[in-house]
């Protein structure tokens, strides 16, 4: 699975590390250490309709919903 | 008008309206009284003020609270009511924190609590909290130190926290309304029996209650803040995609829109705004000084990063609102390109 590392980078960096990743891939773990990633990412996947899972303290899980 | 009042009260009512040579300060502290009683829909008796709104909602809560009660708070009320929250807990009391939900009202209440924390208007979204859920039994201590007149205080409460800032008056006054002494009792250690230290600016005083009346004659003005908010939202939500609102307009103050647009920076919004001649506010981590995301739009599960909290001021027009839409699609636009 591809690994988006955004460890060190400031809210919102790691979302959009995310979103541009997940536009050629279908799933993806999102490393990242910014407070504001977790709720981020629930609200980014509310909004595009995608599966988010928090794996670890700065570990997460982003899928594209499957049609 | 408020400026001029201030300017005479610092003339004519500077003595301490305690002693018995300042019998006209002492008329000035009454005759204020009874007006901020009446605008607000209180008794006099009811009301307290302190000059150190910083420990208003201390005193408000702490006052009702025993040392083994169960108090609840949402998790988006003001920090200071978790710093309460979390003292209590610390002193050996139970405190819960409420979650809500993306509408940002409670998703459900516990059934055993001594006394809650009611929130007519949230500072950073303008969410009022419904008020035909609250549980029954349980003490009430309303902040209204945001919504002011505009949220009526709930018809059972047991204290209530407003600011004069609310209504347009100065900054440095607070007033506490207790429905029933009986049941409050001064948290702070005290050498009489008054409730209150009593140390605030008489002044000040006197202006917030100018403002107060002003603000009761010009109530219509926020019918027309609410058509506005509507205008304002309707534009943002139709024209701009995935941008989250937070709350909605019959749930919210008609003057405090917080609105986040995903995949942008609320620092570079608030700065290309800015160069507009718009200030807004923003609850954005890049914003916060601590670098922490929202507290509020976080536990509603709104959107954090491009966030912009938008306060209309009375005399906004309809144009105002349009160039301020024009201004945050252009910057968001750009971001997103």
């Amino acid at each position: 699975m591809k690994i988006v590392d955004a460890r060190g980078k400031r809210c919102p960096a790691p979302i959009l590390a995310a979103a541009y990743m997940l536009k050629t891939v279908n799933e993806l773990t999102l490393l990242a250490d910014d407070p504001a990633t977790w709720p981020d990412l629930q609200a980014f996947a509310r909004m595009r309709n995608c599966k988010a899972e928090k794996v670890g303290e700065h570990e997460f899980y982003l899928a594209k919903a499957q049609n | 008008m408020v400026l001029a009042a201030l300017n005479a009260s610092f003339g004519e009512a500077w003595a301490d309206p305690g002693k018995i040579t300042s019998s006209k300060a002492a008329s000035y502290l009454n005759q204020s009284l009874q007006s901020i009683a009446y605008n607000l829909g209180l008794s006099p008796r009811q009301i307290h003020v302190l000059g150190e709104p910083g420990l208003a909602h201390f005193y408000a809560i702490q006052g009702l609270l025993t040392k083994n009660a169960h108090f609840g708070y949402l998790a988006t009320d003001r920090q200071t009511i978790h710093a309460i929250a979390r003292n209590h807990h610390n002193s050996g009391g139970r405190s819960t924190e409420i979650a809500v939900d993306l509408s940002g009202q409670a998703k459900s209440y516990p059934s055993d609590l001594d006394l809650l924390s009611v929130n007519l208007g949230n500072v950073e979204t303008g969410v009022i909290a419904a008020t035909d859920t609250l549980p029954e039994n349980a003490m009430r201590v309303c902040d209204a130190s945001t919504s002011g007149l505009l949220v009526p205080l709930p018809e059972f409460w047991d204290a209530a926290v407003f600011n004069s800032q609310s209504w347009g008056g100065p900054a440095g006054i607070s007033i506490i309304a207790i429905a029933d002494e009986k049941k409050w009792r001064n948290p702070l250690p005290h050498l009489d029996a008054s409730l209150f230290p009593g140390t605030y600016s008489l002044p000040l005083f006197i202006a917030s209650a100018v403002a107060l009346e002003m603000e009761v004659k010009e109530i219509g003005e926020q019918r027309k803040l609410r058509e506005l908010s509507s205008h304002l939202r309707d534009r943002i939500s139709s024209e701009i995609s995935e941008v989250d609102i937070a709350g909605d307009l019959e749930g919210s103050l008609p003057h405090i829109t917080s609105m986040s647009f995903l995949l942008c920076h609320g620092e570079e919004i608030l700065r290309d705004l800015a160069k507009e001649s718009i200030l807004v506010d923003s609850g954005s981590a890049c914003i916060a000084a601590d670098m922490q995301p929202s507290h509020v739009l976080a536990a509603m599960g709104v959107l954090t990063h491009g966030n912009i909290r938008i306060t209309l001021h009375r005399g906004v027009t309809v144009e105002d609102i349009n160039e301020l839409v024009e201004a945050i699609k252009k910057s968001v636009a750009k971001q997103r390109s």
